[in-house]
């Protein structure tokens, strides 16, 4: 009965005392049959005759009065407690024993500027508001809140919505910060419904609170699926949105740079991309550069930004001093912030090694390269190290960016192992061929059936290029950072060049690259479509590899100047990345794998707000309640230790993260983890209410509440046209009450006739 | 005249009665002056009994001799004033003392009594008096003198409503003491068993009476405007009834003018002068009214 009540009004709480109020025209019927005055009459022969004669006539009119006046009262009753016919337009929180369950986007795009606020305040707004309402009606409404960025943890669950509850809430609303990630809406959706779905004893609502863009409701068939899923099982669904329309945004969605080759005093170029989210064109958009927190005297500006489009520039930082420095570039406000901040930490070397390794040394391979790269190493930043094979067997080389393997007949095996071991950690690898190799070697051992170092399989015997003229270029460079200064038409540096002989693929190589479809690519060609040179990876390394010289002796290459640039490049895009500080999105766990022998378990982790005050965490061993046994083990044997584990959660605000590592000797250790906010939540174009319905399918009955509309959370629209009704048949049962009324009650002549005169 | 017996007949009601002494006397005169068939011509003055001496009577009556031998005051009754010999018969049962206004239905009835009494003595006729209800409380010997207006008043004034009407025993003893024929006048609500009634009434006709009938009634009973859960509490006996009066007005309007008709139908076809009084009229109305219809009906009874 209660539910019923309580799902057909809206202020139930009217009801049963209302009711109640039924039996007051009966009860004042009653007293005035109980409370009569006292009449002494004469002719009470008439009266009684009168009364036999009546009896049956009056007993029905009175008790149609009787009915007129209930009918009045319940009217009264049911217009004051509201009642609606159809439940499903009731406030939501009329249902006795209600679940709500509200998902609370908290992604990057809710720091949406709207006016004072953001979306993220209007948010929390409406779940305020919400637990408002239902604190009007304790102990009929449970409360669970989650977020999108935990919602496998709610904020809240199943919590008893009163009035202490909903100023605990808003404590707790207070310290809830929105996040700069990118969530997946449907992970929150399933989420709720696994809390919802386990609690089948109440009447069920889910309020989804988002931004709802575009973005997210793309081709959601997993979010359509939640959704009717829930709709099945009987769960009402309001799709909340926060924002009205989209506003303008401008956003860094790109910062890169050279910064594997990042040394003192030497330019590192960097590269930046801004992204126009806004509907209209963006025009004389400054960027500011901060190093190391300064702002430089240095303002990036572009001019003008077409909708929708991407634009890059690039430019360049030099740094004085070693070691680690941070870089961010700042557009100006706009709707969102958070997109306007980009960082990028930088390692910068004093100098950056590149080891060179001559086949035979009484060439001069190794030269014209060490001139290419470190002719001065204060300009380009490289030290250039010339060494034997035999370097490779007895150094580490490990500490070098690259290593360039100039006419080299074969190597020894201890001399390949630690050359692939270091290519496959990261290191950068460059062959030069020559008439010093062994063609058998290579094929054996280096590219072994395209598992080796070597990318392409080569043909036993070099071949030397028939000329095609001095104005005719015999070589053709496709476009690639190696090649930057050959691209343009009638590039003088490709007449120039000229290759005279090299080393041809195999013929059972596969020259076309998408036939093949292995990680080789072809970067240059000759004339008669034999391939030159290629790139390709190995494990976290880069190769690249030359079927002719270096040194100027089956080509020409080395004699004109463009051969320095290229080198560099080269040297550019084969160095080591490895060592790269990293670059993460926000929100993404810091996780340490420690090797013990190495360091000690205490962590130091500074965030970019918290400088001085660090966030310190234990490593502890992985797996420790399974490995115990092993750990013991391993430890007994003496060759395995269990590495240190740790991770670090709270990474969402965006900027360098410094985590500080102790050795066994105490020695602090920095690793810096820069965080950026994703550009996914650039894009603050909204998705219409139209685009959702037709995700999520029509034919499900989902309300979706355009935002600034608090109306449904009251149900104060609900149960108009009833009301209309109420009133009016009110107004019926009151003139019929009166004309019946009137028509047995007694009016005197004398009244008429006075009112007449 | 005693204090009690001036309220039925107060100044304002002689002022206004005295206005109709000229109509009135025409009509006794006609009967003196033989201009008309009287119903009391040839009468003689001769003695009729005695009667113990009530306060009020005229010592000149008293019997000496009686008293003489008895040592008790006898009042002789054998004079005839006039040959027009009115009998006021008052009805003194329970139903009589209701009343929604100032006044009851008694009291009026009284007041009428008194005016008749006021204006017959006034014009030399003999009046009489009887109060009664299950049986004859009081009764006032005839006589035209003036001074007996005191005598009636003082019989009126003596008695309270209390019991129930017993209508044809009192009719009929009435019709057997007045052996002479007269006008008897009967005042009262006439909420008596009708069988009764009628047979009384044509008794009196039988016996040569003119019978004048004053249905005294509330106008509360005439028009039952009470409303609000009333308990009726009957007078006489009548039972009792708790209701809500609006329901019932309408069945007992016409139940009663259902008896009125009755009533007015009963008394035009025994020629019985009929007349239903409303308490809230003045009496000179009444009595104005009754007057024009005895005019109407000598006028009728010479043609």
């Amino acid at each position: 009965m209660e539910t019923w009540i309580a799902s057909h009004f809206l202020n139930p709480a009217f009801v049963l005392g209302g009711a109640a109020l039924v039996a007051s025209p009966i009860i004042i019927h009653l007293i005035n049959r109980m409370r009569y005055r006292r009449v002494q009459f004469a002719a009470m022969e008439f009266l009684l005759q009168s009364q036999r004669r009546n009896r049956r006539r009056i007993l029905i009119e009175q008790l149609l009065l009787l009915l007129l006046r209930i009918l009045i009262v319940l009217g009264i009753v049911a217009l004051i407690a509201r009642l609606v016919l159809d439940p499903s337009e009731l406030s939501l929180f009329q249902g006795a024993q209600s679940h709500h369950v509200v998902v609370l986007d908290d992604s990057g795009s809710m720091r949406d500027q709207l006016g004072e606020s953001t979306a993220w305040d209007e948010s929390l707004e409406i779940v305020r508001k919400l637990v408002a309402e239902g604190s009007r009606r304790p102990g009929t409404q449970k409360f669970t809140l989650l977020t999108l960025s935990n919602p496998d943890q709610p904020l809240v669950t199943q919590r008893d919505v009163d009035e202490t509850f909903l100023v605990e809430l808003d404590g707790k609303l207070r310290n809830q910060k929105c996040t700069h990630q990118t969530l997946d809406l449907v992970k929150g959706l399933e989420g709720a419904s696994n809390v919802l779905l386990e609690d089948r004893a109440t009447v069920r609502h889910l309020h989804v609170i988002s931004d709802y863009r575009q973005p997210d409701w793309q081709e959601q068939q997993s979010l359509a699926q939640i959704v009717k899923e829930l709709d099945s099982a009987g769960v009402t669904i309001n799709l909340v949105k926060t924002v009205g329309r989209r506003n303008g945004n401008l956003g860094i969605t790109r910062l890169t740079g050279d910064l594997q080759v990042a040394s003192v005093g030497v330019p590192v170029r960097f590269s930046l991309t801004i992204q126009n989210f806004s509907d209209q064109v963006a025009t004389k958009v400054p960027v500011n550069i901060f190093q190391d927190g300064q702002k430089l005297p240095l303002t990036i500006n572009f001019d003008r930004i077409e909708v929708g489009v991407a634009v890059d520039q690039e430019f360049d930082l030099t740094f004085d001093s070693p070691g680690r420095h941070r870089v961010d570039l700042r557009l100006g406000p706009d709707s969102l912030l958070a997109d306007n901040d980009r960082f990028i930490s930088v390692e910068v070397s004093p100098v950056n090694r590149v080891l060179i390794i001559e086949g035979n040394p009484a060439n001069d391979d190794g030269e014209y390269l060490v001139d290419a790269l470190a002719a001065d190493p204060g300009i380009t930043g490289y030290s250039a190290q010339l060494e034997t094979v035999d370097y490779l067997r007895r150094r580490s080389i490990d500490e070098f960016q690259s290593v360039f393997m100039l006419n080299v007949s074969d190597l020894p095996a201890d001399a390949l192992a630690p050359l692939e071991e270091y290519v496959k950690t990261g290191g950068g690898l460059a062959w030069f061929l020559g008439d010093e190799i062994r063609p058998s070697f290579y094929i054996s051992e280096l590219y072994k059936g395209g598992a080796g170092l070597f990318p392409v399989k080569i043909g036993i015997v070099a071949n030397q290029t028939q000329s095609s003229g001095d104005s005719e270029p015999d070589t053709e460079f496709s476009e690639h950072p190696i090649f930057g200064v050959f691209q343009g038409q009638e590039n003088p540096f490709t007449e120039l060049t000229r290759v005279f002989e090299y080393f041809p693929v195999s013929e059972d190589w596969e020259f076309d690259d998408q036939q093949r479809s292995d990680n080789v690519q072809t970067i240059a060609r000759l004339t008669n479509r034999q391939p030159l040179a290629f790139t390709a990876s190995y494990g976290k390394g880069t190769i690249f590899t030359c079927l002719t010289t270096c040194a100027p002796t089956w080509n020409n290459w080395a004699r004109y100047p463009s051969f320095v640039p290229t080198m560099l490049d080269l040297e550019k895009f084969i160095a080591r990345r490895d060592r790269i500080l990293e670059t993460r999105q926000s929100g993404e766990p810091i996780q340490l794998s420690l090797n013990p022998a190495e360091f000690l378990d205490e962590v130091e982790i500074f965030s970019p707000d918290d400088t001085d005050s660090p966030t310190r965490l234990k490593a502890a061993p992985a797996n420790a309640a399974s490995s115990g046994s092993d750990g013991a083990t391993a430890k007994s044997a003496g060759t395995l230790l269990v590495r240190l584990q740790a991770t670090y959660r709270d990474t969402d605000t965006p900027g360098i993260y410094r985590v500080r590592l102790l050795d066994q000797n105490q020695t602090p250790t920095e690793r810096w983890i820069t965080f950026n906010v994703p550009t996914e939540e650039s894009d603050l174009s909204l998705a219409t209410t139209e685009l959702i319905r037709k995700q999520l399918g029509d034919n499900l009955e989902i309300l979706i509440h355009e935002p600034g509309e608090f109306s449904w959370i009251a149900g104060r629209d609900a149960g108009q046209e009833v009301r209309f009704w109420l009133i009016v048949i009110l107004f019926v049962i009151l003139l019929a009450e009166q004309l019946l009324a009137c028509k047995l009650s007694f009016h005197p002549k004398a009244a008429t006739a006075g009112s007449n005169n | 005249m005693t204090q009690g017996s001036r309220r039925f007949l107060r100044p304002e009601e002689i002022s206004r009665i005295s206005r109709l002494e000229v109509r009135a006397r025409r009509i006794v005169e006609g009967f003196l002056s033989g201009l008309h068939r009287s119903p009391y011509f040839g009468q003689s003055i001769e003695f009729v009994q005695h009667r113990e001496y009530a306060p009020g009577d005229d010592v000149r009556h008293i019997d000496w001799k009686v008293w003489s031998k008895t040592d008790q005051y006898f009042i002789k009754q054998y004079e005839e004033e006039t040959n027009l010999r009115t009998t006021l018969l008052v009805d003194l049962s329970e139903s009589m003392k209701f009343g929604s206004g100032e006044i009851t239905k008694y009291d009026y009835g009284c007041t009428i009594a008194a005016a008749l009494t006021y204006l017959l003595l006034r014009q030399q006729d003999a009046v009489g008096a009887v109060t009664f209800d299950d049986a004859i409380r009081s009764q006032v010997p005839h006589l035209s003198k003036t001074t007996h207006l005191n005598a009636v008043l003082a019989s009126l004034d003596s008695q309270k409503p209390t019991k129930k009407t017993d209508i044809f025993e009192i009719l009929q003893k009435v019709a057997e003491q007045q052996s002479r024929r007269g006008l008897i006048v009967l005042i009262s609500d006439l909420f008596v068993p009708r069988e009764g009634l009628f047979k009384g009434l044509n008794l009196l006709r039988y016996r040569g009476h003119d019978v004048l009938l004053f249905h005294v009634l509330d106008d509360a009973e005439l028009d039952f405007d009470y409303s609000g859960s009333t308990r009726f509490e009957g007078l006489e006996e009548a039972g009792e009834l708790v209701c809500d009066p609006r329901s019932l007005r309408e069945g007992y309007l016409e139940a009663m003018n259902s008896y009125l008709e009755e009533l007015r139908r009963f008394c035009s076809r025994g020629r019985i002068d009929y007349q239903t009084i409303r308490t809230s009229e003045h009496i000179d109305a009444v009595l104005a009214h009754y007057l024009n219809h005895r005019i109407g009906m000598q006028q009728s009874g010479r043609q």
